[in-house]
């Protein structure tokens, strides 16, 4: 294992510009890498991309490899794996993360076969255990409800993590770093998938699993017309409306909002729970919130408990004071 | 009873709120005290298929069981047969929840000479007791369902019906709410009590008081009744499925062999369940642990692909597992007072049938806790059959 070497992060890269999820994966990278007394570098693959080297380092790489090619203008999974596997097979790291992005969530699995290791996805905290000095890949098991700390004894030891799970360092553009290119060396004949266009998906609003506020009803919100009260106060607080089962059930929102184990997954700075209990399968799908504030009649409410903030009380009431107070606030 | 009283019936899955649907149609509210969420256990998990009473007769007894040991519950097996197409209609009226009720014949196909003999001889037997059960040739299923593994032998047809699961118990609670039904969210940790009558049920934080107490703790019965001296034993089994997404819809049949379930939903979606060599093969005592396994999904997955290839298509979107409560030996469910009580009562045991069951259930458990007493005898089902 000597020859493995240092902690490598994915760069990613959308519409020309470093993702929130990679200044993250340095600020955890770094950590790491200080940790074990080695280097942190950053793979940056795509097109026209060589101007975020600096970047990067100055979010905290000691060296980026960069590989620019036009043949990696648009994210695919031939060519990617293809230079991912090349990158990781000359620098050797003994550790590589990635975000667990559908970018993330593609690549880690595939590279881990490749290279014949393992990939410990979705991911919320990683360390170095002090005395073996392996990887200590901290996962959410049984939805949500516990954690489990996984190590892994092959290398290079592949993780993505969760966004938001990690916090980035402070921007300092005075730091120094080395920049490396390596040459793609795709043959485009290898790729088996064409982009052909973008089609932007059409969503009114903010996307929930986007959304950095997010209001989410539940069973007692009782109609369709209540969730237009929410819908008032998510606009204003420029976030996304969610729901629980039941509401969705009830029909009183569409599927697509629900939020939970058999729903979407979402990880907002504020989630504002209204009238829904937070049952454990509901609670897997937004326990990742930086921030819950809970707006419920019964006080023993499980959702009560799990927040940081708690209105007990009718949300009918409470809803049109909260609604006209933040409305104040943000007009001052 | 009086009006006034307070039932408090502790567990919120299908069979508590069927109870409290029930007891609200005679007028009597009822407070649930469920520690997560509606349906959150094997109640929102269920296959939800409603059989033909036939089936349990041809499939279960015999082989799990001994012959004629279901008959004092086959009459539940045929009043969800009987109640739920009205049901579905009164709980969008009342619980606002279409609960996606529809027909859905079943087959359970054979690939084995011996298998096929034996299901033969019983089925004209069955078919003269007044059961409506057909054999249908190769070429017929073949005609029905014409990607199914061309090695079919025949198969057994029995009518059938589904529901969504959740929507179901989701429908019910909100219909016994619209009488004055509530749920309480709250973990039950024992009881208080003057002689033999429970007085209050002691939750975590604070208690509800209670001049009636029902038992519908599925899995957790056992731990339900120690706290008042009389434990049942309950045997746990987990359950799993997968739901797939395919490309396009399959034929509307539960497709079954000793190994899988092929239920197609009223949405598109497809369940796959296994079956095991009639049901109880595949037991697992599992300590309420009720994480899917990767094997179950492998085997499930392989057992499916190999009766209906074109499932090779599929797309997994979801696996769940839940715990059923069985009686140790045998299928029979266990309701009625808790001997010793004057205000408890248990409805324990409903095995893999609580969907099924539930009308009946809700039925009987309202009409001992308002009226004393049941239109049938209900004894061979009584929790004093133990002590």
């Amino acid at each position: 294992m000597a020859e493995y070497k240092g902690v490598m992060i994915y760069a990613e890269v959308a519409e020309g510009k470093l993702m929130a999820i990679s200044t993250e994966l340095l600020g955890c990278g770094r950590k790491l890498a200080d940790d074990l007394g080695e280097e942190l570098c950053a793979a940056l693959a795509g097109s026209d991309v060589s101007s975020l080297a600096q970047e990067v380092i100055a979010f905290g790489a000691d060296k980026v490899y960069v590989v620019d090619d036009p043949l990696l203008k648009d994210y695919q999974t031939d060519p990617y794996i293809s230079v991912m596997e090349k990158v990781v097979k000359q620098v050797m790291p003994q550790i590589l993360i990635l975000g667990q992005t559908s970018i993330g969530r593609d690549l880690a699995p595939r590279l881990a076969f490749k290279l014949d290791t393992a990939a410990a996805m979705d991911c919320l905290e990683l360390a170095i255990d002090p005395d073996s000095k392996l990887m200590l890949q901290t996962k959410p098991v049984y939805g949500g409800n516990a954690q489990a700390i996984f190590t892994c004894e092959s290398y290079p030891q592949i993780a993505t993590v969760r966004a938001k799970a990690m916090s980035p360092l402070e921007r300092d553009d005075s730091r120094q770093g080395e920049v490396i290119k390596i040459e793609a060396g795709l043959d485009p004949s290898a790729i088996r998938t064409k982009v052909l266009e973008k089609v932007p998906e059409e969503i009114e609003g903010i996307k929930l699993e986007d959304a950095e506020v997010v209001v989410s009803g539940g069973r007692g919100i009782g109609s369709a017309e209540g969730f237009k009260q929410l819908e008032g106060l998510a606009k204003m607080l420029k976030g996304a409306i969610g729901a629980s089962r039941p509401a969705c059930d009830n029909g009183w929102v569409p599927d697509l909002l629900q939020v939970g184990l058999t729903g979407k997954v979402v990880t907002p700075d504020l989630y504002i729970a209204v009238a829904l209990s937070g049952a454990s399968q509901h609670m897997s799908g937004c326990s990742g919130s930086k921030n819950i504030i809970a707006i419920n009649k019964d006080p023993e409410a499980n959702i009560i408990k799990q927040a940081r903030f708690a209105v007990i009380g009718d949300w009918k009431k409470v809803i049109p004071t909260f609604t006209s107070k933040v409305k104040e606030l943000l007009a001052g | 009873m009086s009006p006034k009283k307070e039932v408090v019936i502790i567990g919120g899955g299908v069979c508590g709120c069927s109870i409290a649907y029930h007891l609200a149609k005679q007028g009597v509210p009822s407070q649930i005290i469920e520690r997560d969420a509606i349906a959150s256990q094997a109640s929102g998990k269920a296959w939800a298929v409603i059989s033909a009473p036939a089936r349990i007769l041809l499939f279960f007894e015999d082989t799990v069981v001994p012959r004629g040991s279901m008959q004092p519950c086959l009459s539940f097996f045929e009043e969800g047969f009987h109640r739920f197409p009205q049901l579905a209609l009164e709980l969008k009226e009342e619980g606002g929840v279409d609960i996606e009720h529809g027909e859905l014949p079943c087959l359970s196909v054979i690939f084995q000479e011996s298998e096929e003999r034996y299901l033969k001889e019983r089925l004209s037997q069955l078919a003269n007791e007044g059961f409506e059960v057909s054999w249908l040739e190769a070429d017929e299923v073949k005609a029905r369902i014409p990607d199914i593994n061309p090695g079919v032998r025949g198969a057994v047809f029995f009518p059938g019906q589904q529901v969504e699961p959740y929507k179901y118990v989701l429908s019910l609670f909100q219909a016994a709410e619209a009488r004055g039904a509530s749920i309480k969210q709250g973990e039950v940790v024992g009881f208080r009590y003057q002689g033999s009558k429970v007085t209050a049920v002691t939750l975590a934080k604070g208690e509800v008081e209670a001049d009636v107490v029902v038992l519908a703790m599925g899995p957790w019965s056992g731990q339900g009744t120690s706290w008042l001296g009389k434990e049942i034993p309950v045997i746990v089994r987990r359950e799993q499925c997968l739901k797939v997404e395919v490309p396009q819809r399959l034929p509307p049949y539960r497709l079954l062999n000793n190994q899988v379930a092929i239920i197609p939903k009223v949405n598109g979606t497809v369940v796959l369940g296994r079956t095991g060599a009639h049901d109880v093969v595949h037991e697992e005592v599992v300590n309420f642990d009720d994480r899917p396994t990767e094997e179950a999904k492998t085997s499930i997955m392989s057992a499916a692909v190999d009766l209906f290839p074109k499932l090779e298509e599929a797309k997994l979107v979801e696996h769940r597992a839940g715990l059923e409560a069985w009686q140790p030996n045998g299928g029979l469910p266990m309701l009625g007072c808790l001997p010793g009580w004057d205000n408890v009562y248990l409805a324990a045991w409903l095995a893999t049938w609580g969907i099924q069951w539930s009308p009946a259930v809700g039925r009987v458990m309202a009409d001992l806790i308002v009226k004393g007493h049941t239109e049938e005898s209900i004894e061979p089902l009584s929790p004093a059959r133990l002590w």
